[in-house]
């Protein structure tokens, strides 16, 4: 390439970069910059802080909660969705009879809006008309209605269900696509040297699918630490921030408080744990790649 | 241990598809018996239903005297090869190898004992460390046959296991298979769709077309008197000539010709000659008269492909007798090897 060539290239690259850039990257550039001032709605012009805004944040009891409420969401839901999603591939990976039309009906939580989610699943929790309370009573399992989504104790597990129950689907989707690539001739070659279902799924089914697992859990990572829709509507954070996570907390105190310095610097704190998970999203989708170049 | 396999009536249907009608086999204990056939003629459904791999929809399946219809396939004592030789990709050469000896729980010292005493036969003991993706075709098929002997089966099942190697190679493993079973004595069953194969390892060969059995015999029986058209096309490179025509009065007429064949009913008939069964005469002194369509020297033979009014028909001469394209040649058939079946039903008549 000549120095003509690597000049021409730049110049056809500079309107998509440009475009890139301010789209992309400004505002979260913008976003830090607001971290260092402090933004308020009675005095809207702002006041440089530096990172005493910062030191505030983080001394303060809500950024604990926030900080330990986001990773129990987080991990709550990446586990239980990899492995609901895991076992229902399983399942429809076996030859079952109409098994399209449970494939269809397994995905159908996946494709209803967030919103149409956490409204159907507040009446779901309704402690007087709610399905969930009078189906407990009824099988035994509960004596009296309980306030799921108005219990601290309880509104992190009630959204965590939903949040499992909606996103499963998707998870579901990658492990079947990732069993139906496992050699046959493998398993069978299992079976025939004694190993039963158990030892089959442990000695050759995990370990031919185990990067497409990695993937599938980086990126469920990604997606549920960003998830918003479905706690905001269903609990707006409460009761007493009990399931308040990095964006539904950016949310309020940006855009229901105004009070911008605060949510930037929440929000420049989860650019950074975001920044990891996809460096290691990177990182584990690069092994894939190098994996399938292999094999 | 007796390992005599017997099939009694064994039926197997996948929805509306028969893959296998009726078959009633008997294997001997210490056999080397092949299935032969070409693709969807039944022959790797029956290895899978005696593996237990497929369930029969009907019919029985017996291992040393014992009914296994029910028995999983993992106490069914028995270990297969396969086509793509199915070793697990993440595991070495030794893993691989002592798998069925792991899951059987055998200890650890016991286990790498077996395991390089089983690589060690397979000439394999050099690369225990190596994984699948690091050897060669030759050397997997060498680790999927140590791992199937590891545990000294009663049967061994071999589905196509030579078929992904080059010419070369297929031709050393096929003496070693050989040489190998020989040495274990282990009832083998072997499916092929590869007439040379099944000619050079077994003990005897079944030869399966549209999911019937269409002659069991040893090597020599099924090529010297094939039951059928079907086994008479199919065995033997190049396969058999058959000329179809019409015996009256003791001479059978064809599209180009007639010749005295003595003993056969009249009516229609199919006669067959083998390449090497046929001799080169001038033109009009032999039973077919016909032109050179191709000459190619084999090495130790000549092939010869001669055109007879629509068909062609290959004859082997001597390496120093090739005809130059388009000669004018007589044919000559070996009345003593001549074959003849029935113009009707293909069976043969004698």
């Amino acid at each position: 390439m000549t120095r003509k060539d690597r000049w021409l290239l730049w110049i056809f690259l500079a309107p998509s970069l440009g475009l890139i850039g301010l789209f992309l990257y400004w505002p979260m550039v913008g976003t830090v910059i607001e971290s260092f001032y402090a933004t308020s709605f009675i005095s809207p012009n702002p006041e440089f802080v530096g990172f005493d805004g910062y030191r505030e944040v983080f001394s303060d009891r809500d950024f604990d909660d926030v900080f330990w409420n986001s990773i129990a969401w987080t991990l709550g839901v990446v586990v239980f969705q990899n492995m609901l999603g895991f076992l229902a591939a399983m399942l429809l990976n076996q030859g079952l009879p109409f098994r399209g039309v449970t494939r269809a009906l397994v995905l159908m939580p996946f494709v209803l809006p967030g919103v149409v989610t956490a409204i159907l699943w507040r009446f779901m929790y309704d402690p007087q008309l709610g399905l969930v309370n009078s189906l407990m009573i009824r099988t035994g399992l509960a004596s009296e209605t309980s306030a799921w989504l108005a219990n601290p104790d309880t509104a992190m597990a009630a959204v965590i269900f939903v949040a499992v129950w909606k996103g499963f689907p998707f998870s579901m989707l990658i492990y079947l696509a990732a069993l139906q690539t496992v050699d046959r001739s493998q398993l069978e070659a299992a079976t025939l040297d004694g190993a039963g279902p158990l030892r089959r799924l442990w000695d050759v089914t995990l370990p031919a699918i185990r990067h497409v697992i990695l993937v599938n859990v980086v990126l469920t990572l990604i997606l549920t630490f960003n998830y918003f829709d479905i706690v905001w509507v269903m609990t707006r954070g409460g009761p007493q921030q009990a399931t308040h996570i990095f964006p539904t907390k950016i949310y309020e105190t940006g855009f229901g408080q105004f009070r911008f310095g605060e949510a930037a610097t929440y929000g420049v704190v989860s650019i950074l744990v975001l920044a990891v998970l996809v460096a290691l999203y990177v990182i584990v989708q690069a092994g894939a790649n190098r994996r399938g170049r292999r094999t | 241990m007796m390992a005599a396999v017997e099939l009694r009536d064994l039926h197997k249907t996948f929805g509306a598809y028969t893959a296998l009608e009726r078959l009633n086999l008997e294997i001997e204990d210490g056999e080397f018996l092949v299935l032969l056939g070409p693709s969807g003629c039944g022959k790797s459904t029956t290895m899978r239903l005696i593996a237990g791999l497929e369930e029969p929809s009907s019919g029985d399946i017996l291992i040393g005297g014992k009914r296994v219809n029910d028995t999983p396939p993992r106490d069914r004592d028995l270990a297969m090869v396969f086509q793509n030789y199915a070793l697990y990709p993440h595991m070495t050469v030794a893993e691989n190898i002592g798998y069925p000896l792991k899951v059987a729980r055998v200890p650890r010292t016991a286990r790498a004992d077996r395991v390089r005493a089983a690589a060690a036969k397979v000439e394999m003991a050099h690369l225990l460390d190596r994984r699948p993706g690091e050897l060669s075709g030759g050397q997997r098929q060498r680790v999927a046959l140590a791992r199937a002997i590891v545990r000294t089966p009663r049967l061994f099942l071999m589905d196509e296991p030579l078929s992904n190697l080059d010419a070369k190679l297929r031709t050393v493993m096929r003496a070693e298979l050989r040489h190998l079973q020989k040495e274990l004595a282990t009832t083998t069953i072997y499916v092929t769709h590869d007439q040379v194969e099944a000619m050079t390892l077994a003990d005897r060969i079944v030869i399966l077309n549209d999911a019937r059995i269409q002659q069991i015999g040893t090597p020599k029986e099924v090529y010297e008197r094939p039951a059928n058209t079907f086994v008479a096309g199919f065995i033997g490179g190049p396969p058999m000539t058959l000329i179809p025509g019409t015996v009256t009065a003791d001479r059978f007429t064809h599209e180009t010709g007639a010749l005295d064949l003595p003993g056969q009913p009249d009516g229609p008939a199919i006669i067959g000659a083998r390449p090497e069964d046929i001799r080169v005469t001038a033109p009009g002194a032999g039973d077919l008269d016909g032109t050179v369509f191709s000459s190619e020297l084999l090495g130790d033979a000549t092939l010869l492909t001669v055109r007879v009014g629509p068909a062609l028909v290959a004859v082997k001469v001597g390496p120093d007798d090739g005809r130059d394209m388009d000669a004018p040649v007589g044919l000559s058939l070996d009345r003593a090897k001549l074959h003849v079946f029935d113009g009707q039903t293909g069976q043969r008549r004698d």
